[in-house]
């Protein structure tokens, strides 16, 4: 081992443990390695060096390989199967995807705002309405209306002291609805505590609430 | 177009061809939920009930769609009539009286000039509402002039649809004419209050009949007064409660139109499973 070799083992040692100061020094060690055949084990080690550095200073270039041969053949076969987009100038370039994408990021703005803000205004716009009945000989009771597509078993009150049935229920405000009481399966009642009750155009009386 | 590149002419028919699949695949999309009538019958043990009238029923659906009436709000009648085991014949009979209202109140919105635009289209509660309050008994010509009032105005809709609703409550317990019932829901619309407030003015009426007030001093000098003076309910409640107890209330409030709680017993039913 002649003094080039170890100044090569020092120099690459200390570019493991950091990095290489001196580019002349770089450019040493790089032609040393791939010339000495005793330091030619040293030459797979450089390379992740080099490319960790690459461009970390101004100056550096990484170094390469020479290209093989059909190099350029190869590069010119691929570039004809490639589609290459060319643009006119910077207008059209701007055109044709600084605009659509900011379409696209003001769109999902949009839609995230409407949809927190449908949210807020949900969460306001609803009320519970306490419904009430007294029915102390009822073994049953439902509470149906439109709000629930008129389906008995849907909302059932649950009885309390004196044959009072009660339940609470979620609506939106702002809208009208009709509802009845169904007692024991069989009768239908309209809410006595409803302010106004209309004909239900089917022989009976639907309570209306309005919100 | 001439002047395109290969590659940009492509897009554009690669745009053009999504536009058209979207289109597409919602013109699909139409008849699964216009049919909702066919699902009905398909899918409700209770339909088989109504089978001998699935025509009748057809028919008016069909009409439904050339009055441009959605045919949600006719099932959620449909579901009412199921529901309460009504015949047959008084099912259908009930459903073209509520397309004849549903219709009716199309007229009014339109008449109004309050119908939707693209970016607001007329919403099904709306119709549903003005069918609602044409049934307690409100006149087409109340509702119009409410919803015109209202129309053109940044929540004018909501208060002519509230305005409406606190005269029907009203009129459930006081013998409201027409007249003042206009010029109450016109008052309430210009008074400045929430909509949400118009409700209460049929607890003002019903306290100031139980402090002895009659009807024609209640509605000319409390309510009509204090709203064309530009007062609210607070001070409604204060004319009312500043006035001397009289010893016999002379007029009691209304009994309601229909006595309450009454299924019709005589009527028959199709009993529920």
């Amino acid at each position: 081992m002649n003094d080039t070799c170890q100044r090569v083992d020092a120099a690459v040692r200390e570019w493991e443990s950091g990095t290489i100061s001196d580019i002349q020094n770089l450019f040493f060690i790089i032609n040393h390695s791939r010339a000495c055949q005793r330091c030619e084990s040293n030459y797979g080690a450089l390379l992740p060096l080099i490319r960790r550095d690459a461009g970390e200073r101004s100056g550096l270039t990484p170094y390469e390989e020479s290209p093989s041969p059909d190099f350029t053949s190869r590069v010119m076969r691929r570039l004809g199967r490639t589609k290459v987009y060319r643009f006119s100038g910077s207008f059209a370039h701007t055109v044709r995807w600084a605009l659509p994408l900011a379409g696209c990021a003001a769109l999902l703005l949009g839609i995230g705002s409407f949809v927190v803000q449908a949210d807020l205004r949900s969460a306001e716009s609803v009320a519970n309405v306490v419904f009430t009945l007294e029915a102390p000989s009822a073994s049953r009771v439902s509470l149906v209306g439109d709000f629930n597509g008129w389906r008995p078993e849907a909302l059932t009150p649950k009885a309390g002291g004196q044959g009072v049935w009660q339940i609470s229920v979620p609506l939106r405000k702002g809208a009208v609805y009709t509802y009845d009481f169904l007692i024991d399966g069989q009768q239908w009642v309209a809410d006595p505590h409803s302010e106004t009750q209309i004909d239900d155009g089917f022989g009976g009386l639907a309570s209306v609430l309005r919100l | 177009m001439a002047r395109m590149s290969p590659d940009r002419r492509a897009n554009v028919l690669l745009f053009l061809a999504a536009v058209l699949s979207s289109v597409l695949l919602m013109t699909a999309a139409k008849p699964s939920w216009s049919d909702a009538l066919s699902s009905w019958y398909n899918s409700d043990p209770h339909a088989t009930a109504y089978a001998g009238v699935h025509a009748e029923l057809a028919r008016v659906f069909a009409e439904a769609d050339q009055r441009h009436i959605s045919r949600t709000l006719l099932m959620d009648r449909l579901q009412e009539g199921v529901a309460k085991g009504v015949l047959p014949d008084r099912l259908v009979s009930a459903m073209h009286g509520e397309l004849t209202l549903l219709s009716r109140a199309r007229v009014i919105v339109e008449k109004a000039k309050c119908a939707g635009n693209i970016f607001s289209p007329l919403k099904n509660e709306t119709l549903k509402d003005i069918a609602i309050y044409l049934r307690s008994g409100l006149s087409d010509d109340i509702i119009t002039d409410l919803m015109s009032a209202g129309s053109g105005r940044p929540g004018g809709k909501e208060s002519a649809l509230a305005a409406c609703g606190a005269i029907m409550d009203l009129r459930a317990v006081a013998p409201l004419e027409d007249a003042d019932s206009l010029q109450i829901g016109k008052l309430l619309m210009a008074s400045g209050m929430q909509p949400s407030g118009y409700a209460s003015l049929a607890l003002v009426y019903g306290l100031g009949i139980s402090r002895g007030l009659n009807h024609d001093a209640l509605v000319h000098d409390v309510i009509i007064n204090t709203l064309s003076s530009g007062g609210g309910l607070a001070v409604m409640t204060q004319k009312i409660e500043t006035t001397p107890i009289a010893e016999p209330i002379p007029q009691p409030l209304l009994p309601r139109t229909h006595p309450v709680s009454a299924p019709a017993a005589s009527e028959k039913r199709i009993p529920r499973r």
